[in-house]
């Protein structure tokens, strides 16, 4: 099983959407939502799909950034409507140095089947984080995957465990993807199973820190991941070519956008995100910035489940 | 000894200045954070809270008057250009005014329309003269009168630069500090289209170009702003002058409301373009006693 963890805004949401449309009969996707807006509106829409779908999730109950920061309570009352059902959803804690909190929420909740996502900080000998990943409520565990004492102490207790990669290697500025067409993305869908993991995560083709808004950029950059050989994914950028300064957004797009579906069409490549890519191209149409972002998250999600449904035993 | 203290007293009026960052004031409102305040006062001024010092605008008013007299820096320059000049001389019907605006390869500081087009390059006794060459031909290209504003000391230095840029300066009278036009700005006709099509949005120069032919151009969305480049050229100076004018006034602004917030806090008003429902709440938690 495949674990996206993606942050809880406009296009992450909409790409979820999209996607449980597309796929909810062959789904090999568990995505991680970390909820960072105060404003639930897309948030629900997404969950609601999900939902009819029956697609799982886990929804971060304790968001670390953005909005929601210390806000547990306030998400909870929001999306009442949506937890009610136990069965359609995960609840998920991130834990640092917080396992008393965690603690105590599981028990006054009474949440089951639960999802935790350690960061680097968690203490594995301290007396109540053994306390918390010993809990029979607990079932999965997200780890880094350089953290193979904690890999151990969960594999003894009997934890699903998943691996989390930052697979993603931002640039400062788009401009700079120009001197990288293309790099290696991630190769954990052949090797997770091997390796004593229960499942595998990224953050798409996202940094694994929260970004908020920014300028227009001086070059557009589609971020787009294939499978290159059996064993590989890789990730292209298609960057613009006159990228002196912040004009005419919509022409650097047209550039991009050429680039990326002459190059699928080559590979003899295609789905949902690749089509609505090539049909703006053919048809001149600027969608903006953020249909953009949908497009790549989209097209990664399309990607890693084709490959885990193929090879699934 | 004496130096140390003039150190610190240096550090003391930096930190005043950014108080007054956009950022955390967004910041301030989104999650009620009051550390960036709480932190400078904690460092310098424990002491006067409780006295003439209680709430956090009390507060922010005292770092204000703190700045004016004794460390001009950018914040006070633009913030004192709504007050003195936009409010008092200019007036703000029908007219729009826009923090940091893109020309060319320069950004203006602040920019006005009304009946003309006026761009205000800001030069403090803290800045260097650097790119003024470049910023104020820039601005030329697009503007009919462009404006350096600086400090009083330094107005036989500016008016020397360039014979048709206008020269403000903040002058000491008594008590209060006051900006003057000592320049009058030329009034230019000349616009240069390319630099316009560079400077606005999408959806003004399609507008123009609407406004001036009737139609836009019958091309796909790519292509768009080439075609549009070529036409714009063909408008005539006096007539895109006044479309630009026409169409940057209908930029959502709140600068018909700038005089109803607290004059201190104008500018930050106007760069996070809060609107009256925003206010309220902003003016909210500044009128909150001061916690530490």
């Amino acid at each position: 099983m495949y674990y996206p963890y993606l942050r809880g805004k406009q296009f992450e949401l909409l790409a979820l959407r999209e996607f449980a449309d597309n796929y909810f009969e062959h789904c090999m996707v568990f995505p991680v939502i970390e909820p960072v807006k105060s404003s639930f509106n897309s948030m629900k829409l997404a969950l609601r799909k999900l939902q009819e779908k029956g697609i799982n999730y886990a929804l971060i109950l304790n968001p670390q950034v953005g909005e929601l920061f210390h806000k547990t309570e306030e998400l909870e009352i929001e999306l009442e409507d949506l937890l009610e059902d136990r069965n359609k959803w995960t609840p998920a804690f991130i834990l640092n140095t917080n396992a008393i909190g965690i603690l105590g929420h599981i028990r006054e909740k009474g949440y089951q089947n639960v999802l935790l996502i350690c960061e680097d900080s968690v203490d594995v000998n301290n007396a109540d984080v053994e306390e918390l990943i010993s809990l029979s409520e607990v079932n999965k565990v997200i780890i880094s995957n350089d953290n193979r004492s904690l890999k151990r102490k969960l594999d003894r207790l009997g934890k699903d465990v998943i691996r989390l990669d930052d697979k993603f290697k931002p640039q400062k500025r788009n401009a700079d993807y120009v001197d990288i067409p293309e790099e290696r993305f991630t190769e954990e869908h052949r090797y997770y199973k091997g390796d004593g993991f229960y499942g595998f995560g990224d953050y798409t083709v996202l940094p694994s820190d929260l970004s908020e808004g920014g300028r227009l950029p001086y070059a557009v950059a589609i971020h787009l991941t294939y499978e290159k050989n059996s064993e590989e994914v890789w990730v292209r950028h298609f960057v613009s070519d006159s990228n002196d300064d912040s004009t005419n957004i919509q022409g650097k797009f047209g550039e991009a956008a050429e680039k990326a579906t002459r190059f699928f069409d080559r590979i003899h490549y295609s789905n949902f995100s690749i089509n609505e890519l090539s049909t703006y191209n053919h048809e001149g149409q600027y969608p903006g910035l953020g249909v953009l972002k949908k497009i790549s998250i989209k097209n990664h999600l399309e990607l890693m489940n084709g490959i885990l449904t193929s090879t699934a035993d | 000894m004496r130096n140390l203290q003039t150190h610190n007293e240096k550090e003391r009026l930096r930190s005043y200045a950014n108080i007054f960052s956009s950022t955390s004031f967004a910041r301030l409102l989104k999650y009620e954070d009051f550390d960036f305040i709480n932190k400078k006062i904690e460092r310098y001024d424990s002491n006067k809270i409780g006295k003439n010092i209680i709430t956090y605008s009390d507060y922010i008013r005292y770092a204000y008057n703190s700045l004016k007299k004794e460390y001009r820096c950018e914040y006070i320059y633009k913030n004192e250009i709504i007050n003195e000049l936009l409010l008092k001389k200019y007036g703000t019907k029908d007219t729009v005014v826009i923090n940091e605006f893109k020309v060319g390869n320069s950004v203006a500081d602040m920019v006005l329309f009304n009946g003309t087009s006026k761009a205000f390059e800001i030069k403090t006794e803290l800045d260097s003269e650097r790119r003024l060459n470049g910023q104020l031909s820039d601005y030329t290209q697009i503007f009919k009168e462009c404006y350096i504003v600086t400090h009083e000391s330094l107005i036989g230095k500016y008016l020397n630069k360039n014979e048709n840029i206008g020269v403000i300066a903040i002058t000491k009278h008594g008590k209060s500090f006051k900006m003057e036009e000592v320049r009058k700005a030329t009034v230019s006709e000349e616009i240069d289209s390319d630099i316009l099509m560079r400077s606005i949005r999408a959806q003004e120069y399609k507008s123009i170009i609407t406004s001036y032919f009737g139609i836009l151009p019958n091309v796909n969305s790519f292509k768009m702003f080439d075609e549009c480049a070529l036409l714009m050229k063909e408008i005539p100076d006096n007539a895109l002058n006044s479309l630009f004018i026409a169409e940057l006034k209908k930029r959502v602004t709140n600068t018909q409301f700038l005089k109803t917030y607290y004059k201190e806090l104008r500018q930050l008003c106007l760069s996070l373009n809060i609107n009256q429902t925003e206010y309220l709440k902003l003016n909210n938690k500044l009128s909150q006693t001061i916690k530490l």
